[in-house]
């Protein structure tokens, strides 16, 4: 693999985004929106549960970075789509560079994007929002990125998964909201069904929140995340292997749009 | 620069590639002609690594493409036969990025980028998004992403369909122009003049086989005699003794080596079934006789879209 090629690859899809920045501006201002209409109805939820001074900024906060994240799954999957689109892909493919080169080169920058999503919504909820983090930042910051990372390897499932730009889009969605209802993002945990907090472990989200929320209203540090991080580690292993087990870089997508 | 032998591809019962052997030099321009279905594609596919083998050899600069592609792949240059460009990114960009996937350091960028801009009177546009540049700019970026690093390989899959007059002048001087540098040039067309206008050699093939090799001029001295082709009210008639007749739906083709003499003897010999002709054709000897003598068929421009293609 050469990093000098995936830099390129990768410097070329972010020009692409500050040539079009639709997509960021729906992965950061949407959830900001959210969170501050969200915050009030979070801050009786979260003082019923017994945190008294909640201002509900700890679970709108969080809770919409972490529905929002799921949101770049598509994000990677469309990235290429769009090679198919503007039949590109062949020609990346008859380069030099490797697939190594192309996936890495073409995944960083969505990398980027949704660890880049979840530090400014947390940031823009510490300065305008009233949110106080209890707990490690380094905590903290693990479970950003680790999360992140299962997400973007979502995408690569998912795209790996679907034909056309359709119905990436359709599972990309429906299964990204799916995560986020049942994992705790749209709604607190503990005011679920019993039937959804037993299902809920089988989703990443809920291990992102269930730290989150650890650090952030309990006060807790490193040594409390291990175990979500490796689980969420695991669920980017499992969609990997999913990705590397269905996608051919020879098939031909289709891409509306 | 290029051997291929005995390059067979099947996709499920439709045999694409049937034993294509094929050698190419540094310096050689090669027109790659054949109709639908002919292989065409998969062949340029394969040479660059974009579709599989199920047998044979492919060596690019002594590189085994079929079992190393990313090695023989630094060799190649391709246009593939749909436009493939970033349209929301500069020409400039474009370029950049295909020069930095092919390794090229960041300071010869520059340098690369000029040149094949010119060559392809793409200077003034370089800075133009890609998706605002007409379809013959378009094609004339596609086509220049190909050239950047001076590959010693050039693959240009129909490089000139569907572009206008100075696209098409400017793709024939580059293809001509690479040739007497050195680079050997795979060139598929739609269009026979283009092939001879080039001098290059010619690789007909029909379904998946190589039906003959060599250059224009020794095409045309082995296959290529002059035709009168005459069209007929109607079923043509039983063909006049003492010539080579062949016949397709309402068309007599007779192939003659003095079609001005032999066409009066022809309608002399045809009686009354010469007031059913409608017209009366004289192909004379090139390429498009060769064709139509070793297919049985007319090459018609617009018949070229491989089926693996789409």
């Amino acid at each position: 693999m050469s990093w000098r090629r995936s830099w390129a690859m990768a410097r070329h899809e972010l020009r692409m985004l500050k040539d079009d920045p639709g997509a960021i501006v729906f992965l950061f201002v949407m959830p900001l929106l959210m969170m501050g209409l969200m915050k009030p109805l979070f801050a009786l939820s979260l003082q019923a549960e017994g945190y008294a001074g909640a201002s509900g900024a700890e679970q709108a906060v969080p809770g919409m970075a972490a529905m929002f994240a799921t949101f770049t799954a598509s994000f990677a999957g469309f990235g290429f789509f769009r090679e198919h689109g503007w039949g590109t892909w062949d020609r990346l493919r008859a380069s030099a560079a490797t697939t190594g080169d192309i996936m890495a080169g073409k995944l960083a920058p969505t990398l980027i994007i949704a660890v880049g999503q979840i530090v400014v919504l947390f940031g823009a909820g510490m300065l305008f929002l009233d949110l106080r983090i209890a707990g490690s930042f380094v905590a903290l910051t693990l479970i950003i990125v680790t999360f992140s990372m299962s997400m973007v390897a979502f995408g690569m499932a998912i795209m790996s998964l679907s034909r056309t730009s359709l119905q990436l889009n359709t599972w990309a969605n429906l299964v990204g909201i799916l995560f986020a209802g049942v994992g705790g993002a749209l709604v607190p945990i503990a005011v679920l069904p019993g039937w959804v907090q037993t299902i809920a472990p089988a989703v990443p989200t809920y291990w992102a929140m269930k730290s989150f929320h650890g650090v952030i209203l309990d006060g807790r540090g490193v040594a409390s995340v291990l175990v979500p991080i490796a689980i969420l580690l695991g669920f980017g292993v499992l969609f990997s292997v999913i990705a590397g087990f269905k996608f051919r870089f020879e098939e031909t997508k289709i891409y509306y749009g | 620069m290029l051997v291929v032998a005995d390059l067979h591809k099947s996709y499920g019962p439709v045999l694409a590639l049937d034993g294509v052997d094929l050698q190419v030099e540094g310096g050689d321009v090669i027109g790659l002609l054949g109709p639908n279905g002919a292989g065409k594609t998969t062949l340029v596919s394969i040479i660059c690594g974009l579709r599989r083998a199920d047998r044979g050899t492919v060596f690019v600069n002594g590189d085994d493409a079929l079992a190393h592609p990313q090695r023989a792949r630094r060799h190649i240059g391709l246009a593939p036969q749909d436009t493939g460009i970033y349209p929301m990114v500069t020409a400039r960009q474009n370029l950049e990025l295909f020069a930095e996937l092919s390794g090229m350091r960041r300071l010869a960028v520059a340098d690369q980028i000029d040149r094949v801009a010119e060559a392809l009177r793409l200077g003034p546009l370089l800075d133009r998004k890609a998706g605002e540049l007409s379809g013959g700019q378009k094609r004339r970026l596609h086509t220049a992403i190909a050239l950047l690093n001076s590959p010693p390989l050039i693959l240009l899959d129909e490089a000139t369909t569907g572009a206008d007059v100075e696209t098409r002048a400017a793709l024939l001087e580059v293809v001509r122009n690479l040739a007497s540098e050195g680079s050997a040039v795979i060139y598929s067309t739609h269009y026979l003049h283009e092939v001879e206008t080039l001098g290059a050699s010619v690789v007909i093939l029909e379904k998946g086989r190589v039906m003959a090799n060599g250059s224009v001029s020794e095409l045309i001295m082995r296959h290529g005699h002059a035709v009168v082709e005459l069209e007929f009210e109607g079923r043509p008639p039983g063909g006049p003794q003492g010539f080579e007749v062949t016949v397709e739906d309402t068309l007599m083709r007779i192939r003659t080596d003095d079609p001005a003499r032999s066409t009066t003897r022809i309608l002399g010999a045809l009686g009354a079934d010469a007031g059913r002709v409608i017209s009366i054709e004289i192909i004379k000897p090139s390429l498009e006789t060769v064709y139509l003598s070793l297919t049985g068929r007319r090459f018609e421009a617009g018949e070229e879209a491989d089926v693996m293609a789409s």
